[in-house]
């Protein structure tokens, strides 16, 4: 049973959630009583549940990842238990007292998140899985930037802050986890703290506690990593009663507590953890008690009472395990006590400002009972459990194992610190006394004083009888160490140590409080140090500039500046590559004389297309580079390639004239350096790119595949193209995948022409004479329009001929449809105006309808085994099968993709004829 | 080796094409750059064996491998489309196919205007500072004066 009842607590709290929203938004602000109820009863359950278990400790596992070993968690221990109930406990007076607290109205993301909060809190102290551990943490780390944010837009900049310091420790969190699992080999948290890796390996041990720490130092605001909890009260008092007092700051502690199984004794640890608690715990009470703002003062207090827990868990025996478990209980009582009484005193009174209030125990009586009797416990007065707390936390410093120097020390730091609290403790009732004030508050409604009783009822009744949490106290200790002995509390041990201590608070405190002008003078007389916060937001803006001056160097929309680095970047990689495989000039004769040829041709063309000063010459230059490339393919025996590569640098040609009318004659002119750099980058990459073709060509081998298609083809699909074979029979996938690739284009084609329109037909550079025969532009086109009848059948006869015979002989489905697309491009080119010119039929109904059709094939292809698998029949010693219909297919797809280019491109209905003169032929402009 | 240089030569000229200014000459230098790659992938197949791989009984010791000449025309086909549809962006929106929000160095609009001086004072009132250069320059690309060129950072 217990296995599954674990789970259903976490999903019973998440299922609140999402009461508490919908319930938010059409209940009001009442549904306050309902949470109150659900998460009170969530207490219950858990505390049955620990008073049934039969097992020592209740554990629950849901398998995730069983390869890697992770699973989902959960585990009910002593310390669990008690920061389960803390949790739960603390929630439900919160919600409570949220009822009245917030105005009338909808407050369903505010419910929602507090109560997601509650449940991020539970997870955490469940969790027995150093992954869920860590999920659960950033959780709450959310969840409290969301709800400091619900305040409104002055709540946007100590949010981020919050959000940035544990953020910080979340990662450190991640990398203390990440450390632990693949240290231990586990991600199980008891076997991860069990191991026997924290005693063998103190480097290791060292580095992780210390990530532990910082994590729990930034979550339970230690200095100097506090600065955000001062400032997080911007938020509603019910986030800082929650949050700030009982719930997110003791996320960090659990933390520590947990960790100290395998971390308590350690020096680092310890060292760390003292030092840093003990002097968090005197410099939160100093400033504290420079404050006049009542919330701020116990929002310092916090960051004071959090450094003593520190300390305390840091001297690590069982002792001091003891007082600091004593302490998170009693701390969570009186400090969420304290903020709702503030909390009630700011809505009755309308400030906080202890220099303003006066007078409060006449005029708000039951408010100001509660208030001393939670600031009592705070001070550390007996009977209150406040006390028994703080005897318990001297005595761990007490008994500490360490050189009575040391010991002597920590004692005088902490009664410093305890006496501080005293006296701001006191300085908190200041609004007690006096006159009343000229508008005096009224007292706060029943509704809302019953949870702020509760709260500091708890304080008293925990400290008159304590024997009542002896179990649990003890439990809790025993999680961590087992070995700790049973907690002994009681309001009066004798003449210990401890008690002494005590005295020695309550002296020095009394002298704080009696003399305090005194005090108020000689701090007045030091500077306000640097606020953290401001360092903290120089922090933050500082490495925003940082980001922006980085993101700086390719924020502009140049091209240029996008591409030269990864161009440069990619060429330094290829050189290393080429160099390291080391530079293989080839001293064999697989060079042909025409190899030699292509090359000087292509180097005059690309020559003359870099310097091309036009774009009338760009264009008739770039084709050059293409039609020697067909004749190496010929040469290198890729007949079919050198075809397409033809025909493809034709069309592309084509293409580029129907632009120029629209471009601008020349281009634009840049500065000679930026010319420099993109000849640097361009040497670079070609060199890098010698050293990589000089590899890959020197490697000459067939591939097994090719080998095997060699020998195959005609046996498995009779056809003698094999290259043919390959495209529509064997890998008829890859081009199923490129007719939607055309697909594609032709798509995005027609919708950028569709939102974004074509620039104008701009004014022709040519100035014409009416008497020139070039005026007209029918006649123009008269040579043209005569070769096109003669040669447009034979296109279409060309076309077909090469379609059925792309199986055996060069051919195939993308030369077809390349051919038919020539012809329509010259009835394109040739027509004299856009009338003619208009091709029926719809572009991207062919394209789709060449898709549909590879489609229906491939699906056939399915009955026979796989997709687009070809079935074959013969014909009178023809092969026939259905990769023929899919060459249809690509025909059709390849047609459209060009029909739309044309279509879409050459036709523009206010074109501008070229500008007449009488006067002879003038070339103005251009080149 | 021949066939390296050529893929060298080709690649050095697309990378330095498509580091220039204006769409056009950037689409050009991607032309180049897959000439480049797809003579890289043909020639892998080994520059040894050169017969087409068409007919029955191959001989595999002289036959090209038809496993890279099958990619590579996917591939052209390919960076056609792709070629379509960068052509297409080059003229659309406003303006021309400049790839640069800075003034200088654009090219110039010849509005419809009937006497020389007129032009030329047109011109000259609207683009100040490079038109002499531009109307007066020579081979070589000129230096534009020291106005910066980044007037695109957003």
């Amino acid at each position: 049973m217990s296995t599954s009842i674990l789970p259903l607590l976490l999903a019973a709290a998440l299922a609140l959630v999402i009461v508490a929203w919908l319930g938010g938004r059409f209940a009001g602000r009442a549904i306050g009583w309902a949470i109150a109820t659900g998460l009170g009863s969530l207490f219950a359950a858990t505390v049955a549940l620990w008073a049934t278990k039969t097992a020592e400790t209740l554990d629950a596992s849901q398998s995730w990842l069983p390869t890697l070993g992770l699973a989902l968690r959960l585990r009910l221990d002593g310390l669990s238990l008690l920061f389960a109930l803390v949790v739960l406990g603390i929630g439900a007076l919160v919600m409570a007292y949220c009822v009245n607290y917030l105005p009338p109205g909808r407050h369903g993301p505010f419910y929602a998140l507090l109560t997601f909060f509650a449940f991020a809190m539970l997870g955490l102290v469940l969790a027995d899985d150093l992954i869920l551990l860590w999920v659960f943490w950033e959780f709450t780390t959310v969840t409290s930037f969301l709800l400091i944010q619900q305040v409104g837009p002055k709540g946007r900049r100590p949010a981020i802050r919050t959000f940035v310091v544990t953020g910080a420790g979340g990662l450190s969190l991640l990398a203390a986890v990440t450390l632990t699992a693949t240290a231990t080999g586990t991600t199980r948290l008891t076997d991860a703290l069990a191991s026997p890796l924290w005693t063998q390996r103190p480097a290791t041990t060292a580095l992780v506690g210390t990530l532990v720490a910082l994590a729990a130092f930034t979550k339970s605001a230690q200095f100097p990593l506090h600065a955000w909890l001062p400032d997080a009260m911007v938020a509603s008092t019910p986030v800082s009663a929650y949050l700030h007092a009982a719930a997110m700051v003791k996320a960090g502690i659990y933390l520590l507590l947990r960790f100290s199984t395998a971390f308590a004794g350690t020096p680092t640890w310890t060292l760390l953890l003292v030092t840093v608690g003990l002097l968090t715990a005197v410099y939160g009470a100093t400033l504290a008690l420079r404050r006049h703002d009542l919330k701020e003062l116990l929002a310092y207090s916090t960051v004071s009472q959090l450094g003593f827990l520190v300390a305390t868990i840091g001297v690590g025996t069982g002792y001091a395990l003891v007082g600091a478990v004593v302490h998170v209980v009693a701390h969570a009582l009186f400090k969420s006590a304290l903020f709702m009484s503030v909390g009630l005193i700011d809505h009755s009174a309308g400030t906080r400002d202890l220099r303003r209030l006066s007078g409060l125990r006449r005029s708000m009586p039951a408010t100001a009972v509660l208030l001393s009797v939670a600031a009592a416990s705070m001070a550390g007065l007996p009977p209150l459990f406040g006390f028994v707390s703080k005897e318990a936390m001297f005595k761990g410093f007490a008994a500490a194992p360490w050189a009575s120097g040391l010991v002597g020390a920590a004692i005088v730091v902490a009664v410093a610190g305890a006496s501080l609290t005293f006296a701001y403790s006191a300085r908190m009732l200041l609004p007690l006394f006096g006159p009343p004030m000229d508008a005096p508050p009224h007292e706060a409604p029943a509704a809302m004083i019953a949870p702020v009783a509760v709260a500091a009822g708890g304080g008293v009744v925990f400290g008159v009888a304590d024997p009542l949490l002896t179990t649990f106290i003890t439990d809790a200790a025993r999680a961590i160490a087992p070995t700790a002995s049973e907690a002994d509390l009681s309001l009066w041990h004798g003449l210990t140590p401890a008690l002494g201590m005590t005295l020695a608070v309550y002296v020095v405190g009394a002298l704080l409080v009696i003399g305090r002008r005194r005090v108020e003078s000689v701090q007045g007389a030091f500077p306000t140090p640097r606020r953290a916060v401001d360092v903290l937001e120089a922090l933050i803006s500082s490495s925003v500039r940082a980001g922006r001056r980085l993101g700086d160097l390719t924020r502009s929309d140049a091209l240029f500046r996008h591409l030269l680095p990864p161009l440069v970047a990619f060429s330094i990689i290829g050189l290393a590559g080429a160099t390291a495989s080391g530079w293989r000039l080839p001293a064999d004769s697989t060079t042909r004389p025409l190899d030699w040829a292509m090359l000087a041709l292509i180097a005059i063309g690309v020559v003359l297309t870099l310097r091309a000063r036009s774009r009338v010459a760009l264009v008739t230059i770039v084709g050059v580079a293409g039609f020697a490339m067909a004749v190496l393919f010929v040469s290198l025996g890729a007949t079919d390639v050198a075809l397409t590569q033809l025909l493809v640098e034709i069309l592309t040609v084509v293409v580029m004239v129907l632009l120029l009318v629209r471009l601008p004659t020349s281009f634009h002119v840049v500065r000679r350096r930026r010319l420099r750099v993109a000849l640097s980058a361009g040497v670079l990459a070609g060199v890098a790119m010698l050293g990589v073709a000089l590899v890959v060509v020197g490697a000459d081998f067939l591939s097994d595949a090719g080998r095997t298609y060699l020998a195959r083809t005609k046996e498995l699909t009779g056809a003698s193209n094999v290259v043919n074979s390959i495209l529509v029979d064997f890998r008829a996938f890859d081009t199923f995948g490129e007719l939607v690739v055309l697909g594609m284009a032709g798509v995005a084609t027609a919708v950028a022409l569709q939102s974004r329109g074509l620039l104008p037909l701009r004014p022709s550079p040519l100035v014409v004479p009416d008497d020139s025969p070039a005026a007209d532009p029918v006649a123009n086109g008269l040579v043209l329009r005569v070769i096109d009848r003669l040669v447009g059948p034979l296109l279409v006869v060309l076309s077909l001929w090469f379609f059925m015979r792309g199986h055996y002989y060069p051919g195939g489905g993308f030369i077809a449809a390349l051919v038919a697309s020539a012809g329509l491009c010259l009835i394109f080119l040739a027509a004299p105006d856009d009338r003619v010119a208009r091709l029926r039929g719809s572009a991207m109904r062919l394209i789709g309808a060449g898709i549909a059709l590879a489609t229906v094939v491939g699906l056939v292809g399915l009955a026979v085994g796989s997709f687009l698998r070809p079935i074959g029949t013969k014909v009178a010693d023809f092969s026939i099968s259905t990769a023929l219909l899919f060459d249809v297919g690509v025909y059709l797809a390849v047609i459209g993709l060009v029909l739309a280019a044309l279509r879409l491109l050459g036709t523009d209905s206010d074109a501008r004829p070229p500008r007449r003169r009488p006067t002879g032929i003038t070339v103005k402009g251009g080149e | 080796m021949a066939i390296a240089l050529t893929i060298a030569l080709l690649f050095g000229a697309g990378v330095f094409m498509i580091l220039r200014r204006g769409l056009l000459r950037v689409i050009v230098g991607f032309v180049l750059l897959s000439h480049a790659v797809n003579l890289l992938l043909v020639a892998s197949g080994g520059l040894s064996r050169r017969d087409a791989p068409i007919g029955t009984a191959l001989d595999p010791s002289t036959t090209a491998d038809p496993l890279p000449q099958a990619f590579v025309l996917t591939a052209i086909v390919i960076a056609f489309a792709v070629t379509v549809f960068l052509l297409v962006l080059s003229v659309v929106g406003d303006g021309d196919d400049d790839t640069e929000l800075s003034l200088e160095g654009r090219a110039m609009e010849l509005p419809d205007l009937d006497e020389d001086d007129e032009i030329v004072a047109f011109h000259r009132a609207h683009q100040p500072t490079n038109w002499h250069a531009y109307l007066d320059r020579t081979d070589d690309t000129p230096d534009t004066p020291d106005a910066s060129e980044r007037r695109g950072v957003r």
